[in-house]
């Protein structure tokens, strides 16, 4: 394959977005939408197929669906005119990009995500945009703003992303190669006996419910792993010698075991920037604009607004 | 599926990757071209969503779970931005009632 291949496609799909973006007829948009798509598959393509796909191929066909809809809908945000239907695309892009966390096995990241991010932050900003858009001057009501139709140097934006994309594209497709290999699925057991090892109690627990009592006192030392299996050696009530396999940690006991043992530091540290972000909130929202300044504010606005239709005339 | 531990191939890391600079990239076009502040914080939003996607790949790649709490980190700085930013925007919004981040251009002077 030429190395200049994927810079071209790379170009194509920055032209699509251009074409989206400053389109004047319905034709030249969705021809763009058209261009870019294309670009992009084309792009995905290059970077290897799913015939070499080890593992599952269903898990790799599906996260490409999630990234087609995710990227289609990033980029209906960015051209909407409403406001309000750029945070509805947005959403559409969490729950996208939800699903190809999935497809990685992030299960309790994709879940978090859907939660704060769809239900949290964005009802947030649908709140504000609500707010800012009843406020607006009721004589254009209904009527989107000058400011979101017409959109600001988009050609240098695309060109600026465009850049931005090359780069990845040039670590995609040259980088990748230098890194450590992947790690394959001895190093997840490892993990999975690692953790249970920091998790004596857990261990014992599961022992007691299979009726063994653990002959070592120290669980740590005995946990061990078998092929795709995690071990450890006990005695029946009866006093025969057995094993019992231990159930394997799932991904959210892994997040949170490693939340709280590698990072405790930066955990505390986000709880002080959430503190401190509700409190700026707090005191930037009660902040009274007195009324002589509101009255300037008016005069303000009102000296803004000539002054744009100025420029339009 | 479920923890099936495949090792993963390049071609899907390389498609995680395009995944995560293709939401990056439309993410800094939609901030550059929008004129909207609100929609500019949107935009900063998607950026965080591409970066999340790359952390988890790279993650699912050494099978390493720090990826995944660097996420959680993520997620608080976006929350926390998010109320600080909206709280700005409309505090904006009171003294000029538009949105629009032109007619702030007077403070690069």
């Amino acid at each position: 394959m030429d190395p200049i291949l994927p810079y071209i496609a790379t170009a194509g799909a920055a032209l699509g977005l251009l074409l989206v973006l400053t389109g004047r007829t319905m034709a030249a948009r969705s021809s763009g939408g058209v261009v870019g798509l294309a670009s992009l598959a084309w792009l995905f393509g290059m970077a290897g197929g799913l015939p070499g796909a080890a593992g599952d191929v269903a898990e790799h066909v599906f996260f490409l669906i999630f990234a087609l809809t995710a990227v289609a809908s990033a980029v209906q945000m960015i051209r909407q005119k409403r406001p309000v239907y750029s945070a509805l695309f947005f959403v559409l892009v969490i729950m996208s990009v939800c699903g190809a966390l999935v497809m990685l096995e992030a299960f309790f990241i994709a879940f978090a995500l859907v939660i704060v991010y769809a239900g949290a932050i964005l009802i947030t900003y649908m709140f504000v945009l609500m707010l800012a858009q009843q406020a607006s001057d009721s004589a254009h009501a209904g009527e989107t703003p000058e400011y979101d139709r017409s959109p600001r140097e988009p050609f240098a934006a695309v060109m600026v992303a465009g850049l931005v994309m090359a780069t990845v594209v040039s670590a995609a497709f040259t980088g990748l190669g230098d890194l450590p290999p992947a790690a394959g699925a001895e190093t997840r057991v490892q993990a999975d006996a690692a953790l249970l090892r920091s998790l004596p109690a857990q261990v014992q627990r599961e022992a007691s419910q299979a009726g063994v009592s653990l002959e070592t006192e120290d669980i740590a030392q005995g946990v061990r792993v078998d092929g795709d299996q995690v071990l450890i050696d006990g005695v029946t009530e009866a006093g025969d010698p057995t094993t019992v396999h231990l159930t394997r940690p799932g991904n959210t006991s892994h997040v949170g075991w490693m939340l709280v043992a590698s990072f405790p530091a930066s955990l505390e540290l986000a709880g002080v920037i959430l503190l401190m972000a509700m409190f700026g909130a707090v005191v930037l929202a009660r902040r009274e604009i007195d009324h002589a300044e509101r009255a300037l504010a008016r005069s303000a606005g009102r000296v803004a607004e000539d002054s744009e239709s100025g420029q339009d005339a | 599926m479920l923890l099936a531990a495949e090792s993963m191939t390049q071609a899907s890391l390389a498609h995680v990757l395009l995944l995560a600079g293709v939401l990056f990239a439309i993410g800094i076009a939609g901030f550059l071209a929008r004129r909207n502040l609100i929609v500019m914080f949107l935009c900063t939003e998607l950026m965080f969503q591409a970066v999340i996607v790359a952390m988890v790949g790279f993650g699912r790649w050494y099978w390493d779970f720090s990826g995944q709490v660097f996420v959680i980190f993520i997620l608080t700085v976006a929350a926390a931005e998010a109320a600080l930013a909206l709280a700005l925007v409309v505090l904006l919004h009171r003294r000029r009632s538009t949105l629009d981040a032109e007619s702030w251009t007077e403070l690069r002077e």
